[in-house]
Order: C-alpha cells, then sequence, then structure tokens
C-alpha cells in the first residue's frame, strides 16, 4: 500500500501545558481541568457559544482542533466533504458516563446523556468548521499511531478524503491528553511525513521540530587545507600534532615574516595544474574544485547523473586575490586594465565555477556569512535534502588567503603574531587560514543505495543571532548558546549526548571567552572533549565550516578526537579544558561542530553516528 | 482491489441464537419488543427486545456483553472454516456502550475503569478465540456496526489482511434506556418506522458476526460492494434538517460499488421510528433517487440494538438477497415522512441482486454500505 500524507500541523495538550507543532504556546500549572481548559479557551481569545454547553472530552478535543487549526489550516482549499476526522482514545466517554449516571438518581440528564458517547467530540469537530467527511472513533487501550498511519493514508489514497485530523483525546476525571494530527496530501513549509514514528515522536511530547522530516546523511567528504591537500593527509597531520602554521611564502604582502598564516602547500601554478583550470582564476575556486571533487569521489553515488544533484558553496571574498592583482597596476595606470577582468570576482561566480567542474547543474547557491558561512551551506543543503527538492547537495565553502582579509583582521587587532593558542587564558588572538571542506550530503533513499556506509548523519542545526556587536561576541555568548542549544533540540539530543565539540575556538580573547560561556551554560558540569581544530588549519573564514564538518564527520566515523595545540594555561572564566591528545578508536556517538561569525551569525551543527 | 466476501455470519438475539433461526421467525412477523416492567431498569413499563433475565450465566469471568459477543462469534465462525490465530486474521469489535452496566451494579475504582474500557472487553474476547492480532474497536454512536463492516472491507481491500471477523453487540441498561427516556425518544408502543403515528424507539440488545474474506467459500457468498462515512456537521444529537449528508454517503457508496441507484433491489434502513430521523433518512433516499426502491427498517423486530443494528441488519438484508426475499416493516402502516418512500409492507419475493444498508446515529454521523450476490 502505498503511504500518502504529510503532517501539516499538530497539536498536544497534556500536563497542563499546550504544545503546537512541538513548541509550548501556553502553561497554566495548579489549575484543575476545568478551570484549565477554560483558560485554554481565553488565553487563546476563541469565542464558540457551544463551548460552555459541552462535556470535558469534547472541550478538550474542540480546544485542541482549534488550536491546530488556527493560522495553518487552509479551510478554502477542501470542499466540506473532504474533511475528516479520525480519533481514538482508551476509556471512551467514561468521565461523563460517570456523571450522567450520578444524575439518573434525581433527574437523568439529557444534556449530558448525548455526550456519553466518545464520537460526540467529532461531532462538536465537525459541527464547528463544516467538516462533512467520513468521521470515526476507535478504542485502543494506548496511542495507536501504527493504526492511524495505515487508516487514514488509506483515507488519502482512495480520495475518501482529501484532509483528515487525526489523533487521541482523552480525560478521565484528572488525566487527559490530546494529541491532534493534522494530515494533508500536501507538504507545506513546516510539515513533516506522516510516519508512525513522527506520530509517536509528537505524541510523547519530543520536540515535533526534532522529527523533522527524513534524515540526511553524509556520504562524502573532501578537504584542503594548510595540514594537507586531502582528507588522509589532514588526519596523517593529526596524529603527528603537526600544525600547518608558518611564514607567509605565497602572498606578496608586507606582512610576511611578521604574521603566521595558516597557508595551503601549493602555489598557484602547481594548483592550476592540479585541477586543468587556468592559472589567471582565483585561487579560491581551485581550491574549492580540489576538496569538492574529493567529497564526490569519495561518495561515489552510483548513477549519480540520474539524481537531482545540486551545490551549496560558501565564501566570504570570491576572487578578490585577482581583484588584488588587477588593482596595483590599474590604479598606476587605469588604461592597463580593463573592468571586464575583474566583474566575475564576487563571490557567486567561484561557486559557478566549481558547480562546473563538478558538472552539476541543478542547483546551485552562494552563501555569505563571515565566518559561518559553509556551516550555513551546509545546514541549507540539508534542508533542500530533506523538503524532498534534491537528492544529493555537495556543501561547505572554501576561502583563499589576500592581503584583504589578512590587512582587515590587522586593523581589527585580532591576529596573533605568534601561533594561535585557542582556549589558552593567554591567547593572543588568531591566525588566518586558507582552504575548502565540502561535505556530500545525501538523502535516505539515495544513502541506502551506496556501496558503503555512510559517515554519519547530520541530526541537528541552528542558526542563531547575537544580536549584539558587528565584530565582537556578545559577554555572555548568547547567539552561540542558542545555536548550541537550538541543534541539540533539533536533533532530540540532551547536552550529555554528545561526545565532542569541535569549537569555533579562533582564539581571540573575545571568541573564545564568549563561547565559552556558551558551553558552561549549556553544559554545565558534564562537559564532552572539545578542541579547536584552529590551532592546525588556521582560521580559513568561510571554509572553515566546512572544513571543521569534515574533521567532525571523520571524528564520528573513526572515533577520532584532535588535539588542541599549544593549550597551556587554564582559561579562569572557565572549568573545561581543551584536549590536547590526539585520539582515535574512541566511541563516538554525537559531535557538535560550531562557527561563529561576524554580524553576530551563530550557527552549530551536529554529526550522529547512523 | 480484492473482492470481499460474507462467508459467514450469525445473529444471536432475543428473536433466535442463529441467522437461520432469525430469519425463520422474522418471516413469521414475530417481534422481539416486548412490554416490559423491570425496576432494575425503569420505574415506568417500557417496550424493548431484550433477553430472557437468566439466559448469562453470573459466575464467570465474562460479562454479558462479552458473553454476547463469544456466543455470537462462536456461532458464526463455527463453519467459515477459516484459521483465527492466522496473522492474516483481525477481530472487529463495535459497540455504543459495551459495559457501562457495570457502572450501575460496581463501587469505581481503576480497576472497575479498565473493566469497562472496550479494549478490555476486545483482549479478553481476542484471547478466548485464540486472535493473534490486537482487534480493532468501534465506538461510533449508532454507525459502529456498519463502521465495522467498511473498515473491515478495507483493511482487506487494502492486502492488510485475508479474514476480518466483525462482531458487535450492546445490552440495555439502565444507563442506556434512561438516556432514551430523558430525550423523550422511547416510543410509548412498540416502535413504528415511517409510520405516521410513530412517536420514537424500542431499544433492544443483541449481537451479531460477520466473517469476511478475501476469498469465497460457498456457492452464493454475498460481497461487500463499498462503503462510505459522512457527517451533518449540523448537531450533535438531532440528523440532518436536509438528509444531503446521508446522500452523500449514499451516493459515495454507489460509486464504489460500480452501482446506480437503478441498481438497488431494496434498502435497509435505519428506520429508528424517531420523527427526526426517520424524516431525515426520507429526505436522503429521495435526494438520492431512491424513492421508488423497496425500503424496509428491522428496528420492529429487534428494536434498536445501538452498536449491533448495523450488522444484525445487514446480515438479515444479506440472506434476502440470498433468498431473494424482502422482510416487510414491523410496525408500519401509513406512511408519515414528508417525501414519500417505497416502505416494504409485506414479505415480498422477486429477483434481488443488490442492496443497500444505512444507518445514522448521534455525533452527526451517517454511513451506507452495499452488498450484492454475485455468483462465484
Amino acid at each position: 500500500m502505498t503511504k500518502e500524507g504529510h503532517i501539516t500541523s499538530s497539536c498536544v495538550i497534556s500536563s497542563n501545558t499546550v504544545y503546537k507543532n512541538g513548541k509550548h504556546l501556553f502553561i497554566n500549572t495548579g489549575a484543575d481541568v476545568p478551570d484549565f481548559l477554560n483558560s485554554i479557551y481565553k488565553y487563546f481569545d476563541l469565542s464558540y457559544s457551544r463551548f460552555y454547553k459541552m462535556d470535558s472530552l469534547s472541550k478538550l478535543g474542540w480546544l485542541a482542533s482549534e488550536i491546530l487549526l488556527k493560522d495553518t489550516f487552509e479551510k478554502d482549499k477542501y470542499k466540506p466533504e473532504d474533511v475528516g476526522l479520525i480519533l481514538s482514545n482508551a476509556n471512551a466517554s467514561l468521565d461523563t458516563d460517570m456523571k450522567y449516571l450520578n444524575s439518573v438518581s434525581e433527574i437523568p440528564s439529557p444534556s449530558l446523556f448525548v455526550y456519553t458517547l466518545p464520537n460526540i467530540v467529532t461531532g462538536e469537530i465537525c459541527i464547528r468548521n463544516n467538516f462533512k467527511g467520513e468521521d470515526a472513533f476507535f478504542i485502543f487501550e494506548n496511542f495507536n499511531a501504527r493504526f492511524l498511519e495505515n487508516y487514514v493514508s488509506n483515507l488519502l489514497t482512495s480520495d475518501i478524503l482529501q484532509a483528515c485530523i487525526c489523533g487521541w483525546v482523552e480525560l478521565v476525571d484528572e488525566d487527559y491528553k490530546a494529541a491532534l494530527f493534522l494530515i494533508e496530501k500536501d507538504k507545506s513549509d513546516e510539515s513533516i511525513s506522516f510516519t508512525k514514528e513522527h506520530l509517536n515522536m509528537i505524541f510523547d511530547n519530543k520536540k515535533a521540530a526534532s522529527a523533522n522530516l527524513p534524515e540526511v546523511y553524509i556520504a562524502g567528504v573532501g578537504v584542503i587545507s594548510a595540514i594537507g591537500n586531502n582528507v588522509a593527509e589532514c588526519i596523517t597531520a593529526f596524529e603527528h600534532e603537526k600544525a600547518g602554521i608558518g611564514d607567509i611564502t605565497h602572498m606578496q604582502t608586507i606582512h610576511r615574516n611578521k604574521l603566521p598564516v595558516a597557508e595551503v602547500g601549493f602555489t598557484n601554478e602547481e594548483l592550476a595544474q592540479i585541477t586543468g583550470l587556468p592559472v589567471d582564476i582565483s585561487r579560491t575556486t581551485m581550491l574549492g574544485v580540489i576538496a569538492a571533487k574529493e567529497a564526490l569521489q569519495d561518495a561515489a553515488i552510483p548513477d549519480l547523473s540520474s539524481l537531482r544533484t545540486g551545490f551549496v558553496s560558501a565564501n566570504t571574498v570570491g576572487g578578490m586575490d585577482k581583484s588584488e592583482a588587477f588593482f596595483i597596476p590599474f590604479l598606476a595606470d587605469n588604461k592597463r586594465g580593463k573592468l571586464r577582468n575583474v566583474f566575475d570576482h564576487e563571490c557567486g561566480s567561484v561557486t559557478e565555477a566549481i558547480a562546473d567542474e563538478l558538472k552539476i547543474k541543478d542547483y546551485m547557491t552562494t552563501i555569505s556569512t563571515a565566518c559561518s558561512s559553509s556551516a550555513n551551506s551546509i545546514f541549507y543543503g540539508a534542508r533542500l535534502i530533506k523538503n524532498g527538492l534534491l537528492d544529493v547537495v555537495v556543501a561547505g565553502g572554501a576561502d583563499a588567503l589576500t592581503k584583504f582579509t589578512l590587512n582587515g583582521f590587522n586593523t581589527l587587532m585580532i591576529l596573533d603574531k605568534g601561533f594561535c593558542k585557542p582556549f589558552d587564558e593567554n591567547r593572543q588572538g588568531l591566525n588566518l587560514g586558507e582552504g575548502a571542506g565540502y561535505v556530500v550530503l545525501v538523502s535516505e533513499k539515495v544513502a541506502k543505495n551506496l556501496n558503503k556506509q555512510p559517515y554519519c548523519k547530520l541530526s541537528g542545526y541552528n542558526n542563531s543571532n547575537d544580536a549584539y556587536h558587528q565584530t565582537a561576541s556578545s559577554p555572555d555568548g548568547t547567539g552561540s548558546y542558542l545555536a548550541m542549544k537550538g541543534a541539540l533540540e533539533k536533533a532530540n539530543l540532551q547536552p550529555s549526548d554528545i561526545d565532542y565539540i569541535n569549537l569555533h575556538g579562533t582564539g581571540t580573547p573575545n571568541n573564545d571567552s564568549a563561547e565559552g560561556t556558551a558551553v558552561k551554560r549549556l553544559f554545565d558540569s558534564v562537559y564532552p572533549a572539545m578542541s579547536s581544530t584552529k590551532s592546525f588549519t588556521g582560521h580559513t573564514l568561510g571554509a572553515s565550516g566546512g572544513i571543521e564538518a569534515v574533521f567532525s564527520a571523520l571524528a564520528v566515523k573513526y572515533g577520532l578526537i584532535y588535539p588542541n595545540l599549544r593549550f597551556e594555561t587554564q582559561m579562569k572564566e572557565v572549568s573545561f579544558s581543551p584536549e590536547t591528545k590526539f585520539q582515535k578508536g574512541k566511541q563516538i556517538n554525537h559531535v557538535m561542530s560550531n562557527s561563529f561569525g561576524f554580524g553576530g551569525n551563530c550557527s552549530s551543527l551536529i554529526f550522529s553516528k547512523i | 482491489m480484492a473482492a470481499v466476501y460474507i462467508i459467514a455470519d450469525n445473529v444471536f438475539s432475543p428473536i433466535g441464537k442463529t441467522t437461520a433461526q432469525n430469519l425463520e421467525l422474522l418471516k413469521a412477523g414475530v417481534s422481539g419488543i416486548k412490554k416490559h416492567h423491570n425496576a432494575k431498569l425503569s420505574d415506568d413499563s417500557f417496550y424493548a427486545s431484550l433477553f430472557v433475565a437468566d439466559a448469562f450465566e453470573v459466575n464467570t469471568e465474562y460479562t454479558k456483553f462479552e458473553q454476547l459477543l463469544i456466543a455470537s462469534i462462536s456461532n458464526a465462525i463455527l463453519d467459515s472454516e477459516i484459521d483465527i490465530s492466522d496473522k492474516n486474521t483481525i477481530l472487529i469489535i463495535s459497540s455504543t456502550k459495551g459495559n457501562i452496566g457495570l457502572l450501575e451494579t460496581e463501587a469505581y475504582s481503576s480497576d472497575l475503569q479498565k473493566r469497562i474500557a472496550l479494549n478490555t472487553s476486545s483482549k479478553l474476547i481476542a484471547e478466548y478465540f485464540g486472535f493473534v492480532n490486537e482487534p480493532i474497536v468501534i465506538s461510533n454512536a449508532c454507525i459502529s456496526g456498519i463502521m465495522g463492516i467498511i473498515t473491515g472491507m478495507r483493511l482487506i481491500q487494502s492486502g492488510q489482511f485475508e479474514n476480518v471477523i466483525v462482531a458487535g453487540a450492546d445490552v440495555v441498561t439502565k444507563f442506556i434506556l434512561s438516556g432514551f427516556q430523558s430525550f423523550q425518544a422511547i416510543g410509548t408502543t412498540p416502535c413504528k418506522p415511517f409510520d405516521i403515528n410513530r412517536n420514537g424507539i424500542s431499544l433492544g440488545e443483541g449481537a451479531a458476526t460477520v466473517v469476511l474474506s478475501s476469498k469465497s467459500k460457498n456457492k452464493i457468498d454475498i460481497q461487500v460492494l463499498g462503503g462510505a462515512v459522512s457527517n451533518d456537521a449540523n448537531h450533535i444529537s438531532a440528523p440532518s434538517r436536509t438528509g444531503a449528508e446521508l446522500s452523500w454517503a449514499i451516493e459515495c457508496t454507489l460509486k464504489q460499488a460500480n452501482l446506480l441507484s437503478g441498481d438497488i433491489d431494496f434498502i435497509s434502513a435505519h428506520g429508528t421510528a424517531t420523527i427526526y430521523n426517520d424524516e431525515m433518512e426520507a429526505k436522503a433516499i429521495n435526494l438520492s433517487n431512491l424513492q421508488h426502491t423497496p425500503v424496509n427498517s428491522l428496528k420492529g423486530y429487534y428494536g434498536h440494538t445501538l452498536g449491533a443494528a448495523g450488522l444484525i441488519e445487514s446480515i438479515i438484508s444479506i440472506h434476502s438477497l440470498k433468498e431473494n426475499r424482502i422482510i416487510p416493516t414491523l410496525g408500519f402502516e401509513e406512511i408519515g415522512v414528508s417525501t414519500p418512500v417505497n416502505v416494504c409492507m409485506e414479505l415480498v419475493h422477486g429477483n434481488y441482486n443488490n442492496c443497500l444498508k444505512t444507518a445514522s446515529g448521534f455525533g452527526g454521523c451517517n454511513a451506507a454500505v452495499a452488498f450484492g450476490k454475485r455468483k462465484v
């Protein structure tokens, strides 16, 4: 039987709380059941004179249906006969049965007797909304998600209904619970697939959002950075605890031998030779091509050309390295340069050039949100898959070192003149780096057809804003805290479930202090292992989220914990300290990766074992 | 879609313990409705179709409601040759009030709450017979029995099960009787469906079972051709003013069954004999262009057996198809609905192939199901 339908809305009322789509909207502790039900009616500003005539079971079901449909349901899409109700509970109308029986010894109450049938609650909801389609009431000992899934999807598949409210409405004395689901044929922005797992998750009050849509898996990874030109080289560098930071060798700049950076070893000519691209193309593009190709080859997706494939790539300054090269002679003599030589140095053209090399045509886009750019591109890629728009997304980012960024960070006075020391009390600032990192995200269906086990799944993600300052983090790390917390909620995990955090950890006093405070607040005293791999790769800006996503995926797959180099002195503000030794073969189920950027743009991703 | 056959059935009523006994007595015009003086049920005398007081064991783990179901299911599956303990067989129970009578005699406790719950009864019955799947319980007012047949039909059509046993029962208790009395819905005479002098229902108790299967078993097995459910969205205890919603359920049923209104040889209506129900049904029958089709109500024999009604009346109807005979509407004398319908007054014979069974209930629910005689 083909399954049809999407859960486009849900409402749960239990334990004195009203939830819609997993978010709690109203709480009234201490009230007894009748008062609680009346308080919901008032709080949501409902107006329906029949409400006061209803018995408690009908009130409960009716309130849940009102909140379920409010602002969500497009009634005009349907004819009255298109919409039906399939409800259930364990004790039928027992609560009112008892009240009615108490009235029998005096004068039997017809107004109570009419409510001694459980399906009256469906009748009330039908009357309110003019729903005239099939309605039925079933009795089960416990919430039977499997039955509802089969029954309702059958009603939709056979066109008996176009939309259905289904669920559970139970009330006896002080025990009550309502969990209603709106099932429609078309998906909506916030809808999740209509499965018994999702019904159960919502029924159990696990965040509806966490049940969000199908899983997204990471099938391939690719990276190029100062510590290695591919995944294997990077792992070896970690194993030998060998940082990639050193003197500037490629860029012509006055900061040579003064400011250390983390350069990719290849010259532009070597990169051009490896990629087969012309040497006058941006270094960012060439780095991106190498890492993205490695990721796609690693994924080895069978029959890729038949799948809807996208490329979501991040960078912060596009082809700025080439703009700089153009600018020096042009400034001296503006007849010596043509503007057509720089028009395609914007961020998007880097993405387009890499996509061409990957032969990805279905979808491409560029994200540029400072240092969280490529974490956001992975986040966005996952949503494209979850919403059924694409089957495969190559997501990540690239950035080459440029004078523009080096000078810019230098004026902000956040560059360390020595090698950076993230999460050390005596940290002085960051070292800039360059590179590219991409993951290949695939849908559940594609994951099943792979010839190998995917690395992990992307189970959680969140983007929140610090709303504090353009380039500085708030003292409390509000944005960082919200991003980490939101990602945990999305993944339906507790802080204690996280085994390792790949910190943003730039090494600036401000970032590490804010991030540390946020970690302290969220993880309290049960700290997972943590480290900043920027102590190896430098801060690669628009590439960092992608590169660190690759490291995180590898950490889950191979049980790796990366060392935080040069850590010596415990930070005073926090009680935890980063890992200092490379470890492998650890039991790692969940890895969190943080990427926070200027503009207060904070993102956290969670990678989980399959 | 898989065809759905009714390969065995049972009606267990005050009239008789097997379908055959019921049919014989129905043809002889025997009704189960009698005048009762029973202080345990009502201060005033009332008409109802009740089992004799000592028909059920008292010192057993099964209540009267459960004994009724067990008796009916046992008889129905006797010669059905299906494997009860097969994973492709499932039980559906329909009832409106089940063991609610326990509230009248036992002190309330959490144990009693559990004992009253319909799923406790369904579990006991499933264990008694050895069903391996958790039974499905439907409690959808007076359409429960038909809803059970429709649900069973779908489970087979969609290939989820091969055999579905649908059983329904209800018992007349003070709870139920006082409630209908409080509504002033109980007639002062044995009920008179569609009649000008009708003034309310007679209650009844009983059980019935059909065995639905994806495979036919007998030379002539009646098929469930289609069924549909609708809601009036009008009033929780009064029927629709237009009958449009019941008519819509009838039309959906005909469409599913691939039949036109002219193909229907007779209708077994709900016909409770309340002023409003019969009026609404007559309107719906007219809206569906079935006003000339013979229609009967069996409430004059059985009273309104609530969760069992749809099943008992379906079974009598499918045997009417098999025997080419329509049972008359006992209690009906003169048409008393504003839009005339062709109420069956006497036992008639003909060549009958398809019939409709309809029901409507509190909460505004309506159901229709179509049965057909097809040579296998």
